[in-house]
């Protein structure tokens, strides 16, 4: 005999709508885990991508106003030098016209040259090569400004011919600095157009990247849209095919669960007949041929009729059984305490012996169908009063508790109790735990008792040691919420 | 057919032990020698209706049928609909007997007219409390139009 105590303390459980429970799920809750996963994945590339295309993007930015930036050096080059070169042509124009026009314009372009020397200067500083050109180029610039300057005091002084000469050995000795400041811009023309050459190389390498880094952004999103789709399209096929076997499975099942049930019943109603020929005849012998019969005769057909009253007893027992499952549950509000007082009071009128202790506690309101109910306390009534007979105290005590969810009773005696290793026998269909001359009923009472709280969606369990007693529970979903519906 | 001229209880039922018993618990309310019985449904309607081997049958309508539901050939609910319907027999008291209660049973029953509905029990001496008390009551007692 088991005595381990995790098998005498643990409660025996049973719970429903176990096709519906949590045991169905894993395969769904995987299917959503993928698609969150993949999702996840999609996103987060497309975000990666993203952000390396938007850091090419701004590389090639950059590389591009370098590029433009080039370009206004060499613009600002050319026209220094076309400012420098205006000016002298406006001092020639003086010299020969006299026209006070052109000295204006002279005066003009020299500070437009000196402005121009300053931008040149500004935009080269990021540059050592250039700014060391720069400071070249600004002497030769101011040399010949210089000269250009002293030509015009030699005019205003001395007249034309002195100009005139002063120019003509200027060129010839070179010393109006222009050759100089030509050839310097041309040296920093070069440089740039060097760099030019280069800024636009890196440019174009940056725009491809930036392009490249753009196509594969949208290709592996694109990629990865595709794949969830059919991957979600692939689960969801399956799972209506699913669906659909299980809804073929629960066709047929309902139908074999029909046939059992018309069977269980026929074979019920068929097996009456010949039971009540058998207690009939039996007390037909007994009446008409009682003086014939001698004490011991008598007693075997009282005990052939007392086996025919348990079997029909019973069978009875059976066909409600078997109706339980065909019977549409009609659920109103009810009040467990009043129902277990009637259930109770009609038991103990019924009941031969002294009669037990009964403590009853609060009871919560069920949503339930009452007649059904009041099966369940029928039979976990005469369940405590028919076991707690061998006790010299007998004790019921009836209590009730609620949770969020569901509303609880239970039913505890003293008496004989059960090895709880045999807990989940209990509710079995003729199930016994103890033999029919020691204890009357037929074994299907609890299992009555299972089915009823069952089909209100509810579980059942019993709790016992031996000879210290037994404890049976159920609980029934909270009707409040479903009240209405 | 001497016998048929006294019938007033007609005991339709195929199965012979529970016809012994009926009329063992008739007897017992002292009717034992109105009874007559026939096997099944088609029986009962060649009794009633006088035809077959009933055709010489005298006498009138008997004043109570005890009627099993299930029987070969014909059943007792077809039975009953049969004698609801017409009008010459729609009167007569018809007493449902049956091994179970089925809802189905019971109901059709009583949508077609039917007096009474009784479960046989398997316990004798509460059926033949029942069956003598039920023939007392609708051949006796009762009155008829």
């Amino acid at each position: 005999m088991p005595t381990d105590a995790s098998l005498l303390e643990a409660p025996a459980r049973r719970g429903y709508a176990a096709g519906l429970g949590p045991g169905a799920k894993p395969g769904f809750a995987s299917v959503e885990v993928k698609v969150l996963a993949g999702f996840i994945v999609a996103v987060s590339l497309m975000v990666l991508g993203g952000g390396v295309t938007y850091s090419t993007s701004v590389e090639f930015a950059d590389s591009v106003e370098w590029v433009a930036h080039t370009q206004e050096v060499r613009a600002t080059l050319a026209d220094l030098y076309s400012s420098l070169a205006g000016a002298e042509l406006a001092q020639r124009d003086y010299l020969l016209t006299v026209d006070q026009k052109r000295r204006g314009d002279y005066e003009r372009l020299v500070g437009v040259v000196e402005n121009q020397l300053a931008a040149v200067g500004s935009l080269t500083s990021d540059n050592p090569t250039q700014r060391e050109n720069v400071s070249t180029l600004r002497p030769a610039v101011a040399k010949s400004l210089r000269a250009m300057a002293g030509v015009l005091t030699a005019y205003d002084h001395f007249g034309l011919e002195a100009a005139r000469a002063l120019i003509a050995t200027g060129s010839r000795a070179a010393s109006d600095g222009m050759p100089d400041v030509l050839a310097q811009i041309e040296r920093m023309d070069h440089l740039e157009v060097r760099l030019l050459g280069e800024r636009q190389a890196i440019s174009a390498r940056h725009r491809q990247i930036t392009l490249l880094s753009l196509l594969c952004t949208l290709g592996i999103g694109a990629a990865l849209l595709v794949w969830l789709f059919r991957g979600v399209r692939r689960e969801m096929r399956g799972r209506e095919k699913l669906e659909r076997q299980l809804q073929r499975k629960a066709e047929q099942l309902e139908v074999s669960n029909k046939e059992l049930e018309s069977f269980s019943y026929s074979i019920s109603h068929d097996l009456r007949a010949p039971l009540r020929a058998i207690d009939g005849f039996a007390l037909m012998v007994l009446e008409d041929y009682t003086d014939r019969l001698d004490e011991e005769g008598r007693r075997y057909l009282t005990v052939i009729r007392e086996n025919s009253r348990r079997m029909g007893a019973l069978i009875d027992d059976l066909l409600s059984f078997s109706r339980l499952g065909r019977q549409p549950v009609a659920k109103s509000q009810v009040d467990m305490e009043v129902l277990m007082r009637e259930v109770l009071n009609e038991a103990l009128r019924d009941y031969q012996k002294a009669p037990p202790t009964v403590e009853i506690k609060p009871l919560p309101r069920a949503y339930a169908d009452r007649a059904l109910l009041r099966q369940v306390w029928v039979n976990l009534i005469s369940n405590a009063l028919k076991y707690c007979r061998k006790s010299d105290q007998p004790t019921i005590t009836v209590s009730g508790s609620q949770t969020d969810t569901e509303s609880v009773y239970v039913i505890s005696d003293n008496g004989v109790g059960f090895n709880m290793a045999y807990a989940d026998k209990l509710f079995g269909v003729f199930q016994r735990l103890h033999r029919a001359d020691e204890c009357e009923g037929t074994g299907v009472g609890l299992a009555i008792v299972d089915r009823i709280v069952s089909r209100h969606g509810g579980r059942v369990w019993a709790d016992g040691k031996l000879d210290r007693g037994a404890t049976f529970s159920f609980a029934l979903p909270r009707g409040d919420q479903h009240e209405g519906t | 057919m001497k016998e048929h001229e006294a019938v007033e209880i007609l005991l339709v039922e195929d199965s012979d032990a529970d016809a012994e018993m009926i009329v063992r618990s008739l007897r017992k309310g002292n009717l034992v020698n109105q009874v007559f019985r026939v096997h099944d449904g088609v029986e009962a309607l060649e009794f009633i209706f006088r035809q077959g081997e009933y055709r010489e049958r005298r006498g009138g309508n008997p004043k109570l049928i005890l009627l099993d539901v299930k029987m070969t050939r014909l059943g007792g609910i077809d039975v009953l609909r049969k004698l609801k319907s017409e009008e010459s027999t729609k009167v007569i008291p018809i007493v449902m007997l049956t091994s179970s209660a089925e809802d189905r049973d019971i109901q059709e029953s009583y949508h077609l007219g039917v007096n009474s509905y009784l479960v046989k029990p398997v316990n004798f001496s509460e059926f033949t409390n029942v069956v003598a008390q039920v023939g007392l009551y609708w051949a006796v007692m009762n009155r008829m139009p």
